[in-house]
């Protein structure tokens, strides 16, 4: 039990803050927290848009349906049915470009929002890029996406953000929050898949592998192939490869362990410190 | 203008205080910036439940102080969970978040610097090498060419004198 006086505890508070305002204030250069802040505050706006009003066409507007045997519209409509639905899940359509992914499962909550409007997330629908995903952390199950082109699966876990670009002719995931697992394994030669967060960027060319975008700091878990990953404070990049993770964070040393220690602090100080951290 | 465009003013205003904070709590300047991004971010998505705007500086430091205190554990690091410390520490920043109307941050906290600035040289060099170059004691030794043990001393009695000098200047001596 400590037995200082109230007095000494309250002088060393004092001391902390003084030292806390002379590292702040000298030699310094002046604090981006707040930018990032902000940054991120606006992409998670953009991402969790308000729903549009209703955009149904007025009754008058319909055209008019011509008069031929109904038995003859039911097959036409089921024969463009099983067509569309069978190019769509290849990733194409009858007409206009190929969707970048398609939705395999929408668990409740799952909301999808486009240019500001949600969408009623429904199996097989077309993601395109630019679109946002909000997994409802209330949900027991994942929502999956397929990247038919590259032949991508991607798990979006209960509670997870991302919104997709493409990048040089791929397909580019910006995770804002949470946990994806995806399969990659199908990428040809040639091709790869890219992820990035606020600390890290991830590019594979394979494999199958999980990544977090945690509070402060982005998990990559590697089980099969490899994935390059690169803080985006700096340029220097690492290979993850199977059955290792790294954990991409400011103050960090960005190097691979093995899974097999992933429940041991993994830490390591990138600078000096006055008391560095002892793992368990 | 919408709430971002208004929350990013306070944010402006605040970070600097925020970042000297979080410094103050966990001593390592990587950890300290993420705090504050952290914080700020948070303090958005519950900006609702803040009752008094007045008083969204020690809103937003309870903020920080919980998630220092967090990611200090995760790190097994020590953590000044101590009321009393805390208290301490708040005497301080209290003192600064009631600006004069036309005040920078800067010009609140330039007693700090001015006490800084009466350190005899030895206690300013080690002092500066310490927070401004963020050099381990060990390193200081080096550069200094002295032992640890005189440059521990050094550090101690920088830290009182700036202290004495501040709660003069800050008049918190009689608190």
């Amino acid at each position: 039990m400590d037995h200082a006086p109230q007095s000494d505890k309250r002088r060393e508070g004092r001391t902390r803050a003084l030292e806390g305002l002379l590292a702040s204030q000298f030699g310094r250069r002046p604090t981006q927290a707040g930018d990032k802040a902000i940054e991120r505050l606006r992409a998670m706006s953009r991402a969790s848009a308000r729903p549009a009003p209703s955009l149904s066409p007025p009754q008058d507007s319909r055209p008019k349906i011509i008069a031929i045997p109904y038995w003859s519209w039911m097959a036409l409509a089921a024969a463009v049915a099983l067509m569309s639905g069978g190019l769509a899940y290849w990733g194409y359509t009858l007409w206009g470009t190929p969707a970048m992914a398609i939705l395999e499962s929408a668990p409740p909550g799952l909301i999808i929002s486009r240019e500001g409007v949600h969408l009623t997330p429904q199996i097989g629908m077309r993601i395109e890029e630019g679109d946002a995903l909000l997994a409802d952390a209330k949900s027991e199950t994942d929502a999956t996406l397929r990247f038919s082109r590259q032949d991508v699966t991607v798990h979006i876990r209960p509670g997870a953000s991302l919104q997709l670009s493409e990048a040089n002719g791929f397909p580019s995931i910006q995770v804002l929050r949470g946990r994806l697992e995806v399969d990659a394994s199908g990428l040809r030669p040639g091709q790869y898949l890219e992820l990035g967060t606020l600390q890290a960027q991830a590019r594979a060319a394979g494999g199958r592998f999980s990544l977090a975008a945690k509070l402060t700091s982005t998990w990559l878990e590697v089980f099969e192939g490899s994935v390059e990953l690169r803080r985006t404070s700096d340029p220097d990049a690492i290979r993850v490869e199977a059955q290792c993770y790294a954990v991409a964070a400011l103050g960090l040393v960005l190097t691979p362990h093995s899974l097999d220690e992933r429940w041991q602090t993994p830490y390591s100080v990138a600078r000096p410190s006055p008391k560095p951290s002892n793992p368990p | 203008m919408d709430s971002l465009d208004v929350y990013e003013v306070l944010v402006k205003q605040h970070e600097s205080m925020l970042l000297a904070y979080a410094l103050g709590l966990t001593h390592d300047p990587a950890l300290a910036e993420e705090v504050v991004q952290e914080a700020f971010v948070i303090g958005f998505e519950k900006l609702d439940k803040l009752r008094n705007k007045a008083s969204f500086a020690a809103w937003i430091r309870t903020i920080a102080r919980n998630l220092a205190f967090a990611e200090l554990r995760r790190r097994n690091r020590e953590v000044p969970v101590d009321e009393q410390v805390l208290s301490g520490m708040d005497e301080v920043f209290s003192r600064f978040d009631a600006p004069l109307s036309d005040e920078t941050w800067d010009d609140r906290v330039k007693v700090i610097r001015e006490c800084f600035d009466h350190l005899p040289e030895k206690l300013r060099d080690v002092t500066r090498l310490h927070y401004f170059e963020d050099l381990s004691l060990r390193q200081i030794t080096e550069r200094l060419a002295v032992s640890l043990d005189a440059v521990k001393k050094r550090l101690e009695r920088a830290r009182d004198a700036i202290r004495d000098c501040a709660e003069k200047r800050l008049s918190l001596e009689n608190i």
